[in-house]
């Protein structure tokens, strides 16, 4: 009985890994088709592609947004000398011929150092509008914490939070001072609780 | 007769010492000693020949006792002492040897037929006889303790002030109006003082009200049997109630009596000027009535249990009629002499005699004829002890009847009537023979069991294990340390050759010595045991104290009165001390399952320790009627459940209202009179939240205005609103407790408790507080972790904050990307 499982899960190991080798020899296949198929594009695309190659390395996250930044404006540069190979003679001199114009490359390549700025710039202003609403929310909460002590007294403020929550933040120990006071002072307690910044 | 009455009532003429032993306890029984006034021989055959005509053949014609054997004046003296060498191993106690009346009463003569029997009666210890020394204790201790217990009607007497005549009177019912200022000190009562009183109604009535002793226990069930009734032979009780006595400062038991006109019967037998002719007419006169005032109890199933020679009146001035005194002021016998006493009541505390029946009446009746028969106390200056232990060596008509009579048609019926076998005693039948002039056929007499080899113990020699078992329980260290060297069973075994007795006490041992490491008490209930074992008929004994089973409530109110030992009431309760007795004593006869089961539900409230059990309540349910001893309201002498609620009401302004009015003592006595069940709210009483205590308690106080019907109780309202504090704070919410606090002083204006209640207590607003604090805890607690979940992602180096940057950074690129690429497009 104790073998069963073992048995059973071999084979299920061994096929994922066989499955991702037959993936990546379906996709080296049809990377190579289309070397072959079309080599000035592969080419254009190659040479214009290498910031994005560039920031696909050097981002180690896992979700890789840098490379989603310069990559979406490195494609927007190099969509221009993509349409102009395709549209004239759309061979492999064609495509030597764009890659060596230097007013291509800069608009190639100034796209993807856009969109590396787009990647700089961006998120500390989203971490800013992010920490507005937060702190909004907050002390919405708190107002709401308020009203029902004031309403069920400080009883109701769970005695673990005293001694665990209270001394992570601020407002924890605003609402749960050391000793439980008497209903009548429930109102000394009804202050703003300083927001997070 | 002049003699015995004198002694009875003031000792003034013959001193100090002679003085009347009435009240609770005896100390020297009284004297007579008064040989002066005895009628010369001739007289009394004159008198004896005016009652021939009613008497029954008498034995003798001398006026003197020719019946009665001739007394010892010591137990000592009376003591049956065997030598080894007497062929006799048994000896009939009770039979009454006729004995040479001239013979003086320090001397031991005996007449030639009864010479033999009497031998084994002397004194003399042989010196064969085996004696065991005990170390001996002081042996006036019992007197001493019980001349302590007599002073509740004398200390109450001392603190009572005299009020001047003109003190305006006191109205009971707003009938009977009551004066202070006019005591009656004749018709006084050991517990009780006498006054004046009129009836607004009929003023002709001659009347007097008995004040009792506030906290003594009275005989409440009796009192509600005979108010307004007509007992023959009895004094009429026409009303009782409580009265504010400001003599003492409080209120007071009053019982209205019809006033005796001729005083008590023993000014005519004590005056020496009195002819003889004339007390013997009385004295057959007392007998009379007292058979039919005992017929008329006993319709009614009524013990009267204090029946003296001072408690008997004449009704008129002509001296035609006479009454039995009144008994319901004190617990039944706590007033009486011991020599007034059967042997068995006589042991037990004067509060634990018990109601008995009308065979103890008989006994006292025969008693107090005894007394007024004769010129004489044979009993004079015995302490209690020593008079129990001659009545049982030889036998209470030996004892009490002496030799100078005044006459001797009486001596048949007061012989039955004082025969120590209850079952051979003298009842109705034999005295309705007696009061139609029939010989009453003489009763049997039964041997009793006496040792070859007196037991020496506490300077008395024993011969009976009745008499040793009673000298031990007053010793009972020496007591003790006898049973445990095996001494008892000894000498049951060789002076008594009762092997199975010997046995039995050996057991006893045996099973306390295996008991001894676990339960402290197992000596003094191996010694309990043992003296039930010796005699059956005693009372309970428990360390110091002794009562009869049916004495057991008043036993204990009066020591809760004392302020005494209560503790070993309860302890001998606990240690189910009647049960050893009823299975000793009274073997398997069915009425011991009502009493034992009696006793079992006083030890379930012993067992209890919060408020509405424990001793408290014991002392209201074996004591009807018993009024309600809280501080609170001891004042008011309450007796009845009706009358709690407007005492407490009317208490509020004196009272600390700081503290419950619902005490140990009012609850139990709520408890104890109330018909209903509360045993929820007296278990809220004693729970150990101080809201649940204090809820319990409004919900009993609302359960009896209910019941009760008791209206507007705007005091106690009040008072129990102020206590409400705690419970209001059971509500969570602030704004219910406000709502509350505002509308309790409307409530309180009302004076309607169940009101208070259900705006205290009201289930729905219970729940709905409950369920929306739930709500409220839950809703806090969300906001607490959403408070924390903001906090933690939305920091400056959060991962939450840096991937949602990114992510926005990406798909800004993204949306840029499709917009140049479809402006390409749509262009190209």
């Amino acid at each position: 009985m104790a073998r069963k499982p073992t048995k059973q899960k071999a084979p299920r190991q061994a096929a994922p890994g066989k499955k991702a080798s037959l993936t990546s020899l379906l996709w080296v296949f049809m990377l190579a088709i289309v070397i072959f198929a079309f080599p000035e594009s592969v080419i254009l695309l190659f040479l214009g592609l290498l910031p994005t190659l560039v920031a696909l390395i050097v981002d180690k996250t896992p979700r890789k947004y840098s490379t989603f930044c310069v990559g979406s404006m490195n494609i927007t540069g190099v969509f221009p000398s993509m349409l102009e190979l395709w549209a004239g003679q759309n061979n492999i001199s064609h495509a030597i011929d764009i890659i060596t114009n230097v007013f291509d490359l800069i608009v190639m390549y100034a796209a993807a150092t856009f969109g590396w700025l787009l990647f700089m710039a961006i998120p500390p202003v989203v971490n800013g509008l992010l920490a507005v609403v937060a702190q909004h929310r907050i002390a919405q909460l708190r107002a709401r914490q308020r009203e029902l002590i004031k309403e069920w007294g400080d009883e109701i403020i769970p005695r673990k939070a005293d001694q665990t929550e209270a001394e992570k933040n601020g407002a924890g120990q605003a609402l749960t001072p050391p000793a439980a006071p008497e209903a009548a002072n429930i109102e000394d307690l009804d202050e703003v609780p300083p927001a997070p910044s | 007769m002049a003699d015995t009455s004198t002694e009875l009532e003031s000792g003034a003429e013959i001193g100090e010492e002679d003085q009347p032993d009435i009240g609770p306890g005896s100390g020297p029984e009284p004297d007579s000693g008064q040989s002066s006034a005895a009628p010369s021989e001739p007289e009394a055959e004159a008198a004896q020949n005016t009652d021939a005509a009613d008497e029954p053949p008498a034995a003798s014609e001398e006026i003197e006792n020719p019946e009665i054997a001739e007394l010892t004046d010591s137990p000592e003296e009376a003591d049956v002492s065997v030598d080894d060498d007497d062929a006799g191993d048994s000896e009939v106690e009770n039979a009454a040897a006729p004995v040479d009346h001239e013979i003086s009463t320090d001397d031991v003569v005996l007449t030639d037929d009864d010479e033999e029997e009497e031998t084994t009666e002397e004194s003399d210890i042989p010196d064969e006889a085996e004696e065991i020394e005990v170390e001996e204790e002081a042996e006036n201790e019992v007197e001493i303790e019980e001349i302590a217990g007599v002073t509740e009607a004398q200390k109450w007497e001392d603190e009572t002030e005299v009020a001047p005549d003109s003190t305006p009177p006191v109205t009971l019912s707003n009938r009977y109006d009551i004066y202070p200022g006019r005591p009656l000190p004749d018709l006084d009562s050991p517990s009780a003082r006498a006054f004046e009183a009129e009836d607004r109604m009929q003023p002709q009535l001659k009347l007097f009200a008995l004040i009792c002793i506030p906290g003594m226990p009275v005989r409440w069930e009796e009192m509600l049997e005979i108010e307004g009734r007509d007992l023959p032979g009895n004094m009429a009780l026409a009303a009782y109630g409580n009265i504010d006595w400001q003599l003492q400062n409080q209120k007071c038991l009053a019982l209205i009596y019809e006033r005796p006109l001729g005083g008590h019967v023993d000014l005519l037998l004590k005056d020496p000027h009195a002819p003889e002719y004339k007390k013997i007419d009385a004295l057959r006169l007392i007998a009379e009535t007292g058979i039919k005032a005992l017929i008329s109890l006993r319709e009614r199933d009524i013990s009267h249990r204090s029946i003296r020679p001072d408690n008997i009146f004449f009704l008129d001035d002509d001296h035609e009629e006479v009454v039995l005194g009144e008994f319901i002021s004190s617990p039944p016998g706590f007033d009486q002499p011991v020599v007034f006493e059967t042997i068995e009541r006589g042991m037990a505390d004067e509060g634990g005699r018990g109601s008995g029946t009308l065979a103890e009446d008989i006994y006292a009746l025969g008693a107090t004829l005894a007394f007024f028969l004769q010129r004489q106390n044979p009993v004079r200056g015995k302490s209690k002890e020593q008079l129990l232990l001659a009545k049982m060596t030889t036998n209470s008509y030996q004892i009490l009847v002496g030799k100078t009579i005044l006459t001797a048609t009486m001596l048949e019926p007061i012989r039955g009537m004082l025969n120590d076998d209850e079952g051979e005693r003298w009842g109705f039948d034999e005295l309705d023979m007696w009061l139609s002039g029939r010989r009453v056929p003489p009763t049997q007499t039964v041997p009793v069991q006496k040792s070859q080899r007196p037991f020496r113990f506490g300077d008395f020699d024993h011969t009976q294990p009745r008499t040793l078992a009673y000298s031990m329980s007053d010793r009972r260290e020496s007591a003790l340390k006898m049973i445990k060297d095996g001494s008892i069973e000894q000498w049951y075994s060789r002076g008594l050759e009762n092997s199975e007795m010997a046995n039995a006490v050996a057991a006893a041992v045996e099973t306390a010595n295996a008991l001894a490491e676990t339960d402290p008490d197992a000596d003094e209930l191996l010694l309990t045991r043992v003296l039930m074992l010796m005699d059956p008929k005693a009372p309970v004994t428990y360390k110091n104290v002794k009562f009869m089973t049916d004495g057991f409530g008043y036993a204990l109110g009066v020591e809760v009165l004392r302020d005494g030992n209560i503790k070993t009431y309860a302890e001998s309760i606990v240690n189910q001390v009647p049960g050893i007795w009823f299975e000793i004593s009274d073997g398997a006869a069915a009425s011991q399952f009502t009493e034992l089961e009696y006793f079992a539900r006083l030890r379930s409230y012993l067992q209890k320790a919060g408020p509405g059990y424990g001793i408290e309540r014991c002392l209201y349910e074996t004591i009807p009627g018993h009024a309600c001893r809280s501080p609170l309201i001891a004042k008011e002498n309450i007796s009845t459940i009706e009358e709690i609620l407007p005492t407490l009401d009317a208490a509020e302004k004196m009272a600390d209202i700081k503290k419950s009015p619902v005490d140990r003592h009012i609850a139990a006595f709520i408890a104890a009179r109330s018909e209903g069940s509360i045993e929820t709210q007296l278990g809220e009483l004693g729970d150990l939240d101080e809201t649940i205590q204090i809820l319990g308690m409004l919900r009993l106080l609302v359960i009896l205005q209910d019941r009760m019907k008791s209206g507007t109780l705007l005091g106690l309202t009040k008072w129990v609103g102020g206590l409400m504090g705690p419970v209001i704070k059971l509500y969570h919410s602030r704004s219910t407790r406000r709502d509350i606090e505002a509308d309790v002083p409307r409530i309180v204006r009302s004076g309607d408790l169940s009101e208070l209640l259900g705006l205290l207590d009201d289930p729905l607003t219970r729940v709905k507080d409950e369920t929306e604090y739930q709500a409220a805890l839950a809703e806090f607690e969300e906001a607490e972790d959403e408070v924390n979940e903001i906090e933690e992602n939305t920091g400056p180096g959060s991962e939450t904050a840096m991937r949602t940057s990114n992510q926005v950074a990406a798909v800004t690129s993204i949306l840029i990307m499709i917009f140049i690429l479809s402006l390409i497009i749509m262009a190209g």
